[in-house]
């Protein structure tokens, strides 16, 4: 019993020169090999966010133990506040159920709306923010604004230096394992930067 | 039942993990490379013997999300006493060549004329420090072998490479276990999602070199390109926060080609990433605080003072702010 996991366990660390392992035909074994797969790749940190985990197994085995209750015994004999109870309480019931339900989508809603926010510890905005933008609101002309050319310019500048400073940084790099050669030849094919 | 002892550790062990997944790596889980009898650092040897002693040819791609798969084409060949040649080609469209005899490595590219540098490995996708297996890296960076598994349809022995104070992206390293050879390379950020990967598709040693290289004139690569002169003076500035292991390796003062702005320039490396520091008048740059990613890179600018400090390099935002913090006036 034990020995077939602790064949399938050594297969998978490579210690064993088993050919072949018949996991398929065997439910238990090939739960555990699933399940050990599941395992190294959490150790390994390789487990994609929001893996895919199968509960449907276990759901399932828990619907299937659960007793059915088909309808609340009520008596013949009963007295009107018996009876009223009777009525009151899925009533109550219900309403419970409703509340629960009502929170639980409110919840939903409050979970999706904190994802959705942007990364308030990010420090840092992603574009550049110099000038303002024409055209934010599309809805009325008048409210388009129509760049000053002085922005545009400033805009402009802006990209160029970064881009300078990128084109730099790329170059750098490329040159970083050269030593430096004094200027002993240079000749045509030198790359002006 | 000896062996289905640890498989019950593990289990809680991946518990533990699923729980706390902000929890420090590697350390506590040692027992799984308890089965791998070569340690990271002899895996490293081998690799850097095989790409520096025999002939091979192989074919990899770079991939990077939401961008084309870039293929290249790699040789390596020895033909008798003459210094080793060493063949990069990237496969797609205009392609890029390089070219290495001994130690000097010709660029051709399509948009620059060719040139030559000095150099003993070519600056290509795979980190030149890995391959060439040297020692500095273990000053930034731990190698944890992690185990197995089957990577180009070959069984690989698995290396993860952390940085040590944890502020620089994180590697995954597969190695064929017959060769050695480097089979898959991923990095990754924080949150392990990747960023970048090199996944071997091909890979074949051969007795003899490709006759490639036997078609290759020494003597018609480009001449040495001679280093544009730089103005030694001393910068009166200082970066106090590095990462751990990351070292100056380069400091001068240019004029950056494309704007004739003058800059003092620094470039900080740790073998698997390089980091630039600029700092400018603040009044003649930028004059503004700009942060973002470019590919690989991030890019962040800060108005300090009276200068304009910008650090450009691989590494996550939060690293390259903390960097240009840290820019003091030298006392």
């Amino acid at each position: 019993m034990t020995q077939k996991f602790e064949q399938m366990s050594a297969v998978m660390d490579g210690e064993s020169n088993v050919d072949s392992l018949q996991v398929n035909d065997d439910a238990e074994l090939s739960n555990a090999w699933n399940r050990y797969h599941v395992v190294r790749s959490v150790m390994r940190k390789e487990m994609p966010e929001g893996a895919y985990m199968d509960v449907s197994a276990s759901i399932a085995a828990a619907l299937e133990s659960e007793p059915a209750i088909l309808a609340p015994k009520t008596s013949k004999n009963s007295s009107f506040l018996s009876k009223l109870s009777t009525k009151v309480v899925p009533f109550a019931r219900q309403s419970g159920q409703f509340a629960v339900a009502a929170s639980v989508a409110a919840a939903v809603i409050i979970g999706v709306q904190t994802y959705n926010q942007p990364d308030t510890n990010e420090p840092f905005t992603t574009a550049i923010t110099t000038t303002p933008q024409g055209g934010l609101a599309p809805v009325s002309l008048n409210q388009t604004r129509v760049l000053p050319n002085e922005s545009k310019q400033d805009l402009m500048e802006t990209r160029r230096q970064i881009q300078a400073l990128i084109t730099d940084h790329e170059q750098q790099v490329k040159l970083k394992a050269s030593v430096p050669e004094l200027s002993e030849e240079a000749h045509e094919g030198v790359p002006s930067k | 039942m000896l062996r289905f002892f640890p498989v019950v550790l593990f289990l809680s062990a991946a518990a533990f993990f699923a729980v706390a997944q902000t929890s420090p790596p590697s350390s506590e889980i040692s027992p799984t490379t308890s089965s791998t009898s070569q340690t990271a650092e002899e895996l490293l040897e081998q690799l850097h013997n095989l790409v520096t002693e025999n002939n091979f040819e192989a074919r990899f791609v770079v991939l990077q999300a939401g961008q084309d798969a870039v293929p290249y084409l790699w040789r390596h060949g020895r033909m008798g006493d003459s210094p080793d040649m060493e063949q990069l080609n990237l496969q797609n469209g205009p392609g890029k060549e390089f070219i290495r005899v001994g130690e000097h490595v010709s660029v051709f590219e399509p948009d620059a004329p060719p040139y030559t540098v000095v150099g003993n490995s070519i600056n290509g996708p795979i980190p030149w420090a890995l391959l060439q297996n040297q020692d500095f890296l273990h000053d930034a960076y731990e190698f944890i072998v992690v185990g197995r598994s089957r990577i180009s349809g070959q069984p690989a022995k698995q290396i993860r490479i952390v940085s040590l104070d944890n502020t620089r992206y994180s590697y995954q390293l597969w190695l064929d276990e017959k060769t050695g050879m480097l089979l898959k390379l991923n990095m990754l950020d924080h949150k392990g999602v990747i960023l970048e990967q090199i996944q071997m598709l091909l890979f074949a040693i051969s007795e003899e070199p490709h006759p490639y290289f036997s078609t290759v004139n020494k003597d018609r690569l480009p001449r040495l390109t001679a280093m544009p002169p730089t103005m030694p003076d001393k910068h009166n500035w200082l970066v106090s926060y590095l990462p751990e292991g990351m070292k100056e390796i380069k400091q001068d003062t240019r004029r950056l080609a494309a704007t004739g702005q003058r800059v003092e320039y620094r470039l900080f490396s740790d073998g698997l990433v390089d980091v630039s520091v600029y700092v400018e008048p603040r009044s003649e740059s930028l004059n503004t605080d700009v942060a973002f990613r470019h590919g690989l890179s991030t890019f962040l600018s800060r108005s300090m003072g009276n200068s304009q400090v910008t650090v450009i390099g691989e590494i996550p935002p939060e690293t390259a702010n903390a960097i240009a913090s840290s820019v003091k006036t030298a006392p």
